[in-house]
């Protein structure tokens, strides 16, 4: 009995090992299967398992000089983007990434492979959410329209059309008949089923972000540069209702977080009372783009090119992950696609047109959360010279 | 039904099968057409009995289906070539063996795999197929065939080329890995996860198993990758995971049950 629970240990890091190869090097494998032997076990960690195993498979090509870190990284899939990543949804395994050439890419969340794409807007799609049984999406564009899509078949089941101006936000309601619709200072209502608008809300200010109550069908809530606003959806305003600078919003239909430069807020979605308040040691963060993980239970907020993680169960909340490394501007929001997996999209300024999509494992290596040590995000091995701790001989 | 008449005897026959009571019909023609295939066959014969089930399991438990050359491949520990095609003519009412060895083997109707596996229908033990005793069979079938053929640079490749560039990758994909590696190398998971993890094979599976991560992980993810399915190792990963949850589940359930008699005993339950 007792060896086979040892074995059962050792499986598990077999297991733990292989699959932080697979994902975290998924596109140099999959151009390249020969990088394995090149770069791939070179560059893993030393203390792995696998590196011990396999060292006499190395090429000999890349010698690591210093800098190889102890332990595998957060991210377990990186996706590169050929175009900027605009809005992102999740639903399970199922990952919409809208691109700023008009399309809707669907991807795997686990593997990070592509499984269909989704043509029809004629701009830019500025938000994505699925319905609840995962089998279709909803996209809002600056093409002034909504589309309903069919996950299964890629195809449009209905067209949204009544919006003067461009769509920036759009939530669904809990019982699936409506649809909530955020533009230039209006908020527009819909039937699903038919598409007809049966009702606009005059808001001040762009309305970025628009939520339904998951608890109360009747309410819903907008963010908009002007601050935040509940309504019913006769268009009363209902508490609760805030002044503040815009700078980020999320819901997940009982709570929403709100962010400003020096702290990110949660607050009852009813009652509008404060449920935790998350701080860093040092002020003025510039948080923006924050979002609740599909149990509640984590809000991640990003600032600059680093991405904070609380859990907001505990009385006060607790900062358990700070990731870095993402390059470029963290500008799209993120999402969770499970519990314990974090996807952040950022885009390049650099190179005009390209992006990138890394999931983040908010249980994996430990370390002072604080201190940006651990965590390191990496880049796909197909890119080396962006890496700077290694060299060719 | 025209393809499951052809392989009776005569039309009278028939019949009769279909009137005995307590059997559908489909069932009493099933019996039927295996006696007939069987009927030069003294049934103590347990040894040739033994090769039809394995033979005709594997086909039958094969999540994709293989050709008669990919088949005598993946089998050629127990197996010989001969063998596994006088078994495949003597059922040919209910399998589609086509002339060319290249072509998949197909069963004409999902019931007959069905007829086989459920020992309520299928009475005789002489044909009655246990799909996990045989997915335990095509799970060490399928690491045996990886042990023998998995190397570093299978298809002899030039070092650093993207796969984008290779010429003709189908071909290569046929010459140097084949129907039958191929498919141990993409589905020999999904027959682990059909092995219940207190049979008396989990020993043997996990000791394969270790060797496989030992000696050939990075080979393995080449042949992924080569064959443009590398989706499928990060799937088969999590199953071997969710696989060895189960088994150590089974185990720790094994280990406090040990401990509450111990105690019960009187003695300490030591950690």
């Amino acid at each position: 009995v007792f060896t086979f629970l040892v074995q059962a240990g050792v499986s598990c890091k077999w297991v733990n090992d292989s699959q932080h190869l697979l994902l975290e090097h998924f596109d140099a494998i999959h151009n390249s299967p020969s990088q394995i032997y090149h770069s791939i076990l070179p560059l893993s960690p030393p203390s792995s398992w696998l590196h011990n195993c396999y060292t006499a498979e190395s090429s000999g090509v890349v010698r690591v000089v210093k800098g190889l870190s102890d332990e595998w990284g957060a991210c377990s899939c990186t996706v590169v983007l050929n175009s900027n990543p605009q809005a992102l949804a999740s639903w399970k395994d199922t990952l919409a990434v809208a691109l700023k050439s008009h399309d809707i890419l669907l991807l795997n969340a686990i593997t990070g492979s592509q499984t269909a794409v989704l043509s029809g807007h004629t701009n830019e799609v500025k938000c994505l959410t699925f319905l609840p049984d995962g089998m279709s999406l909803v996209s809002g564009s600056e093409d002034k329209t909504l589309k309903l899509w069919d996950i299964q078949t890629g195809g449009v089941v209905r067209t949204f059309h009544d919006h003067i101006k461009q769509v920036f936000s759009v939530s669904i309601s809990a019982d699936c008949t409506m649809l909530a619709s955020g533009s230039e200072e209006e908020i527009c209502l819909w039937d699903i089923q038919t598409g007809i608008c049966w009702g606009r809300l005059e808001v001040q200010g762009w309305v970025y972000c628009v939520a339904f109550s998951t608890t109360n069908p009747q309410h819903l809530i907008s963010a908009s540069s002007y601050g935040i606003q509940g309504w019913d959806i006769q268009g009363h305003k209902i508490r609760p209702s805030y002044q503040s600078h815009y700078r980020g919003f999320s819901s997940n239909g009982t709570h929403f977080v709100s962010c400003t430069e020096e702290a990110v807020t949660v607050q009852d979605f009813d009652s509008g009372a404060v449920v935790a308040k998350c701080l860093l040691s040092k002020p003025y963060h510039n948080f923006h783009c924050p979002c609740f993980s599909p149990d509640g239970k984590l809000v991640a907020c990003a600032a600059g090119a680093i991405i904070y993680v609380w859990d907001i169960t505990g009385l006060d909340p607790l900062l358990i992950k700070t990731f870095i490394g993402q390059k470029g501007y963290i500008d799209s929001p993120h999402t969770f696609s499970s519990p314990s997996t974090l996807v952040s999209a950022s885009y390049m300024t650099n190179q005009s047109n390209s992006g990138r999509l890394v999931t983040l494992s908010t249980d994996s290596a430990t370390g002072d959360p604080e201190s940006c040590t651990a965590c390191h995000i990496s880049n796909p091995v197909c890119q080396p010279a962006s890496r700077g701790w290694y060299c060719y001989l | 039904m025209t393809h499951l008449l052809r392989g009776l005897p005569s039309s009278h026959h028939f019949q009769r099968a279909l009137l005995e009571k307590g059997k559908s019909g489909v069932d009493q023609l099933y019996i039927k057409i295996l006696e007939q295939a069987f009927h030069h066959t003294h049934v103590d014969n347990s040894q040739l009995y033994s090769r039809f089930r394995s033979v005709v399991g594997t086909v039958l438990l094969l999540f994709n289906p293989l050709s008669v050359n990919g088949l005598s491949e993946l089998l050629k520990k127990s197996h010989s070539s001969s063998g596994i095609s006088s078994i495949m003519r003597s059922l040919h009412s209910v399998l589609l063996v086509p002339d060319n060895k290249e072509d998949l083997i197909h069963i004409f109707h999902k019931s007959f795999p069905d007829f086989l596996a459920d020992p309520e229908r299928c009475e005789d033990e002489r044909f009655f197929i246990n799909p996990s005793v045989h997915h335990q069979e095509i799970l060490l079938s399928c690491l045996d065939l990886m042990k023998k053929r998995l190397k570093r640079n299978i298809c002899g490749l030039d070092d650093f080329i993207s796969l984008g560039k290779v010429k003709d990758l189908p071909a290569c994909q046929k010459v140097y890995i084949g129907d039958a590696l191929g498919y141990a190398c993409q589905f020999w998971t999904r027959h682990l996860l059909e092995i219940p993890t207190n049979s008396s094979g989990v020993g043997e599976a996990h000791k394969a198993i270790d060797n496989f991560f030992t000696t050939q992980l990075p080979y393995w993810i080449e042949v992924l990758s080569l064959m443009r399915n590398l989706d499928a190792g990060v799937h088969a990963i999590n199953d071997v995971d969710k696989w060895y949850r189960l088994v150590s589940c089974g185990v720790t359930v094994h280990q406090n049950l040990c401990s509450h008699f111990l105690s019960r005993q009187g003695f300490p339950a030591s950690g």
